[in-house]
């Protein structure tokens, strides 16, 4: 009991939890807004696998992590890409193709993987070290778990304002999720609906591919197959969870990448846990907090619709 | 006299507009004048083109042929902003605005102030005055009947500054007094040098504003004329080609008995949780339609809900044939025979995706959960049900949204009527469909009268509520006036009792609260 | 061409497109193996061989055929209610633990009885594992997208604690799996080419299809599938539809995951199914979500898999080059079934697969 307490107050629980949510809030926030246009993009963990992929590539072929990171999240865009064009140009059932993309994106990037770096052998990655900002790092507890980071956990602070403003202080926000209620009534105002989501779409394949740079040049520092887990689907119930609000998301996130931090903190203790079981607690408890909001969420009303002109 | 033989140039032209979707011609070869200063009707039919046509002129649908002319140059308006950046704007039929941002943000959304959302709200309450806009800028789209959304449309396309200004329908959702109110408002903006053109299929709307007339039938047009130039007579028969036979309504005399339908003391909410339905009373006898007339958005929605066993009232009782309704779900195990008849057939009527044999076997009579389906005996006996109700094509495999409105209503009737029900429940059973299903699905009903059912026919079309009704209720704010012998009211007296007015009141018909006939 | 030509001309049709997005999947195959250095003409032959080259062969295929095949039957199911199931890999652990636990425990049973009763405590468990998604989309209306995810990361650790502790296979072996299964319950082949669980699934194939084309069940399904609005002004209890097609759907799973344990793996372990959920839903869509489709998509994509498996070993070809292949089908099948692509192209059995319609509620 008293070591689980002093886990439990420990910075380095929460400062493993900040790390374990910041590709969950960059997929998310990326998501809220194709979703408040009315695109369901099912394909995020596509989206986060080929970024993480992409990153490792370029950052080991350039020897340049911020090159590894841009060409992560163009790959990240260019798999958003053709779900764009499947959703909003042919019109294609949105849900199908992102499950389509997760598939080939698995075994592309696991067969690119056995076939560039041979038997999979991924050669040293230079990736993102941890960036102490000055003066802040040094406050007691917050510095730890904020301020002595990768520096893309201070890109993720600054995202979710201005993400926030985008969507409810610009023009282009409020047209974007006039988008997601009602494209119809956008397109007779003259307002390119198709050009809006594919914005959208974009924004979402370059975060979640972020996402997945995060977590491939910043935390696990290598490629393996599959290495986005499931992040996708888990930003997708953040989405929800957040009621499509970028600040809420961070809540959101948390709570999953909380409890993860949690069960893998607890797995080094000898406590004797059942540590499988505990990792099953995140999951559960997204589940239930899911079933717990939403009664209480509306979600734009043409989500998933495809829009044509009759 | 028209601006061409002045030498001046219309402001607005289409010419040989040809517009198809898949075989079906919308447009064929229309040619349109529109004169600044003037209003000018678009009549038809319902499918006659008219939406389609303003809609190539809008951007929102592509011309296969022809041109179009715009203050004397051409033009081809690839989406609306093209048509909206040259001064046109169009209201439509049900009013496209965004129903869960507020007024403001729809202004903002359309172009209207500076950009912001407080600039919209200063704008929106400056130009209130100008047009008796009253409207909290605040409030959500959604929370605002049907008229204030079209308020709302109107403004944000007076404010754009357009010069021609279409309106599709727009008098289907308003009382009597909101459309004299717009019309004037119309008129107001013609007389200011602009234009107008009104899609409507209403005569009596055709003589009461448009300057010039243009009747289109079939996708073609038939002609255009000065207002006085032709007689009502002459512009019907132009839209339809020949005059409907009116709806033969044999009056029998039926002797006194128990209600087979009837409504007690009912209440129900709306969608969004706001009473929708309070204290309603009706009951209907065999062998009589009972008219339940209104405005929409006045708890027809509810009420039909109610009646069609698809949930119970919050308070009071529907009971059939003396005894309490249950649940659609268990109507077969409890031996009712209601027909029901939705205002959507395409969306409840209907699984527009399943072919006609298969919509032949829905609702609360179709076979049981564990009931093996015999396909082919199925199939042979939705043929002849779809022959004997004249569907076309009478093809069991045809998806159900593959028929026009009129053939998917007699689907719907095919279905509904296979169980001989002793009611009905109609709603808007003729809402969309061309003349001829109109009198069709009218005469069945009628019919079906004759042979002694109960009829509950709920609509907002008053033409169809007095040429069809017995007794005639008027559903206002959820509440049902009445109901009135049909012989003792004036269609005037109804459309006072749809505004909410007191009929009683008035001096022209005092008898009529009198001749409630007392339930 | 009449309407009724036009019915006809919709099934060869349809079957067109996907042979259609299939060969556009093979091209995108050979451009993978070209870029990966390998001989196409010998490449493509040892898959061939690998798949049903020998007697071996043709019984492997079939063993890995019949448990996805039956996963991707229940997706087709859920289908049809217009549902997403993704959690047949959670399912089929489920359906695999609820097996393993009776094949261990009740070894006194004859083969024949304890074979039954496992399989059926395996649907059961199944069934209510994927319960949870409908009665969670029935009553409160959460995406069973998302919720099927989340049960099968839950699935996934709780038969990893399971088989890392409490029925672990006490012999102490290296590996997390339970014990073997008595020989008595497993499953064999007939003739050594025709396994038993091949047998099973062609059997379950008929009864979905006769449950799905010819009930009043399968036409509520159905019909509540392509209108949930239409379906409950009828007066069906939409809810219950839901939930009753996801627990056929997690049953069918998880008959897959007792017929994977009896006939092919006979452990549980905690890589007893990777990734065989999302391979499912694949097969169950490129078969159309009908059973008769899915049972072909099935075979097709389990040759394929099987196929690359061995020749893994005889031509180094990498095992993910079967993924590839599985989502190129997918991808190419939407392209084939755009309206923009092919204006009448669409529907024959659960519309809406491929394309969104306006009146579409996801998720």
């Amino acid at each position: 009991m008293q070591e689980f307490l002093e886990i439990l107050g420990s910075a380095a629980l929460y400062a493993a939890a900040v790390r374990l949510l910041v590709p969950l809030l960059f997929a998310a926030i990326g998501e809220i807004f194709a979703e408040r246009a009315g695109l369901v993009n099912v394909g995020l963990e596509a989206m986060m696998l080929m970024g993480a992929f992409g990153g490792v590539l370029g950052a080991v072929d350039t020897g340049s992590a911020v090159l590894g990171l841009i060409i992560g999240v163009a790959c990240g865009v260019t798999v958003a890409a053709i779900q764009a064009a499947i959703a909003i140009n042919l019109g294609g059932n949105q849900i199908v193709s992102g499950i389509a993309l997760n598939i080939a994106v698995l075994g592309l990037t696991s067969f690119l993987a056995l076939t560039i770096w041979r038997n999979g052998n991924v050669p040293p990655v230079p990736g993102f070290g941890i960036l102490d900002l000055p003066a802040l790092a040094s406050i007691p507890f917050l510095g730890t778990v904020l301020f002595r980071q990768t520096v893309f956990v201070y890109v993720a602070i600054i995202a979710v304002p201005v993400a926030w403003w985008a969507m409810t202080r610009t023009t282009w926000g409020l047209r974007l999720r006039a988008c997601g209620e009602d494209p119809r009534a956008v397109d007779s105002l003259g307002i390119p609906v198709l050009g809006l989501r594919w914005q959208t779409m974009l924004i979402a394949g370059a975060l979640a591919g972020l996402g997945g740079v995060f977590i491939s040049l910043a935390d696990v520092m290598t490629f393996s197959n599959d290495i986005s887990a499931g992040r996708g689907f888990i930003a997708l119930a953040v989405v929800i969870i957040a009621r499509w609000s970028p600040v809420k998301a961070v809540f959101a996130a948390l709570l999953f990448g909380g409890l993860e931090a949690l069960a893998l903190r607890l797995q080094t203790t000898n406590l004797h846990l059942p540590t499988d079981l505990l990792l099953a607690l995140p999951y559960v408890a997204t589940l239930l907090v899911y079933a717990g909001v939403v009664g209480r969420t509306v979600a734009p009303a043409a989500l998933g619709r495809s829009y044509t002109r009759a | 006299m028209t601006g061409l033989e002045q030498g001046m140039r219309p402001l607005a032209r289409l010419q040989g507009i040809v517009k198809r979707y898949g075989d079906v011609i919308a447009n064929d070869h229309v040619s349109l004048e529109i004169e600044a200063g003037e209003v000018h009707a678009l009549l038809g039919e319902n499918g006659a083109g008219k939406t389609t046509l303003m809609n190539v002129f809008y951007g929102l649908a592509r011309a296969d042929a022809g041109w179009l002319e715009f203050e004397g140059r051409e033009t081809a308006p690839r989406s609306p902003r093209d048509a909206i950046s040259l001064g046109i704007g169009m209201v439509h039929q049900h009013p496209l605005v965004v129903g869960s941002l507020t007024v403001a943000e729809n202004l903002l959304l359309g172009g209207v102030g500076d950009g912001t959302a407080s600039g919209v709200r200063a704008a929106a309450k400056a130009t209130a005055s100008a047009m008796a806009f009253d409207v909290d800028p605040t409030a959500r789209m959604d929370s605002l009947p049907v008229s204030q959304r079209q308020r709302v449309e109107i403004f944000r396309c007076l404010a754009r500054g357009v010069k021609l200004l279409i309106l599709d329908e727009p008098t289907a959702v308003l009382t009597p007094a909101e459309v004299s109110e717009l019309f004037g408002r119309l008129r107001k903006f013609a007389d200011e040098g602009r234009a107008v053109v009104l899609i409507t299929h209403r005569l009596s709307e055709v003589v009461e504003i448009a300057d010039r007339v243009t009747v289109l039938r079939r996708g073609r047009k038939v002609g255009t004329w000065p207002r006085g130039a032709v007689s009502s007579d002459e512009l019907a028969t132009a839209m339809v080609g020949r005059m409907p036979e009116p709806v033969a309504r044999p009056r029998v005399s039926k002797g006194i008995e128990t209600p087979r339908l009837s409504a007690r003391n009912c209440s129900g909410a709306d969608l969004h949780g706001q009473v929708g339905l309070e204290s309603c009373e009706l009951d209907v006898s065999g062998g009589e339609i009972l008219g339940v007339a209104g405005v929409e958005g006045n708890g027809q929605t509810v009420l039909a809900e109610l009646l069609f066993g698809l949930r119970m009232p919050a308070t009071g009782t529907i009971e059939v044939e003396g005894r309490p309704m249950p649940l659609v779900s268990s109507w077969l195990s409890a031996g009712i025979r209601v027909g029901r008849i939705p205002a959507d057939r395409s969306a409840h009527g209907l699984v527009p995706d399943a072919p006609l044999w298969e919509n032949l076997l829905t609702g609360p009579y179709a076979p049981g959960w564990l009931s093996t389906l015999r396909r082919k005996a199925a199939v042979s006996r939705a043929r002849e049900v779809l022959e004997s109700f004249d569907v076309r094509p009478p093809d069991p495999y045809a998806l159900g949204r593959e028929l026009s409105g009129g053939n998917q209503q007699k689907v719907v009737l095919a279905r509904e009527l296979s169980v001989s029900p002793r009611t009905v429940v109609a709603v808007n059973p003729t809402r969309g469909l061309d003349l001829g299903a109109q009198s069709d699905i009218q005469r069945r009903l009628s019919d079906l009268r004759s042979e002694g059912v109960a009829i509950v026919l709920i609509s907002t079309d008053l033409d169809e509520i007095m040429a069809l009704s017995d007794r005639i209720g008027v559903l206002y704010k959820g509440t049902v006036r009445g109901p009135y012998a049909r012989t003792k009211v004036t269609r005037e007296d109804i459309g006072r009792l749809m505004a909410g007015l007191d009929v009683a009141s008035t001096e022209t018909t005092p008898a009529v609260a009198a001749e409630q006939i007392a339930s | 061409m009449t309407v009724s030509d036009a019915r006809i001309a919709r099934i060869p049709g349809a079957a067109a497109r996907t042979l259609l997005a299939i060969a556009g999947a093979m091209a995108v195959g050979a451009v993978v193996l070209a870029l990966a250095g390998l001989p196409l003409a010998s490449t493509f032959v040892s898959i061939a061989e690998g798949a049903v080259g020998s007697s071996f062969a043709i019984r492997e295929w079939l063993t890995e055929a019949a448990p996805i095949t039956l996963t991707a039957l229940g997706v087709a199911v859920a289908f049809r209610a217009g549902l997403f199931n993704l959690g047949g890999e959670g399912q089929i652990y489920i359906g695999a633990l609820g097996g393993v636990m009776i094949a261990l425990t009740l070894t006194s049973l004859p083969g024949a009885v304890l074979i039954i009763v496992a399989s059926l405590a395996g649907m059961i468990a199944a069934g209510m594992w994927g319960g949870i998604a409908g009665v969670l989309r029935a009553r409160l209306g959460l995406s069973e997208i998302i919720t099927t995810i989340m049960l099968n990361f839950s699935a996934f650790w709780l038969v990893s604690y399971l088989v890392h502790g409490p029925i672990e296979d006490p012999h102490g072996t290296r590996y997390p799996w339970t014990e073997e299964i008595v020989a008595r319950a497993q499953l064999g082949s007939v003739g050594g080419v025709l396994p038993i669980v091949a047998i099973v699934l062609a059997g379950v194939t008929v009864v979905v299809w006769a449950v799905l084309e010819r009930t009043g069940v399968g036409l509520r399904i159905k019909h509540c599938g392509l209108s949930q609005t239409a379906s409950r002004f009828a007066g069906v209890r939409v809810g219950g539809v839901v939930l009753l097609a996801m627990v056929l759907a997690g049953s069918l799973a998880g008959l897959g995951g007792v017929m994977s344990l009896l006939g092919d793996q006979h452990r549980l372990s905690d890589f007893f199914a990777p990734e065989w959920g999302f391979v499912a839903v694949a097969i169950a869509l490129i078969g159309r979500g009908t059973a008769l489709g899915t049972l072909a998509a099935g075979l097709f994509i389990a040759a394929v898999r099987s196929g690359v498996d061995q020749a893994q070993a005889t031509a180094h070809v990498p095992s993910s080059v079967a993924e590839i292949l599985l989502g190129a089908v997918v991808l190419f099948m939407i392209i084939a079934n755009a309206d923009v692509v092919m204006r009448y192209a669409r529907r024959v059995s659960v519309s809406g697969l491929f394309t969104t319609r306006r009146h579409a509620g996801i998720p």
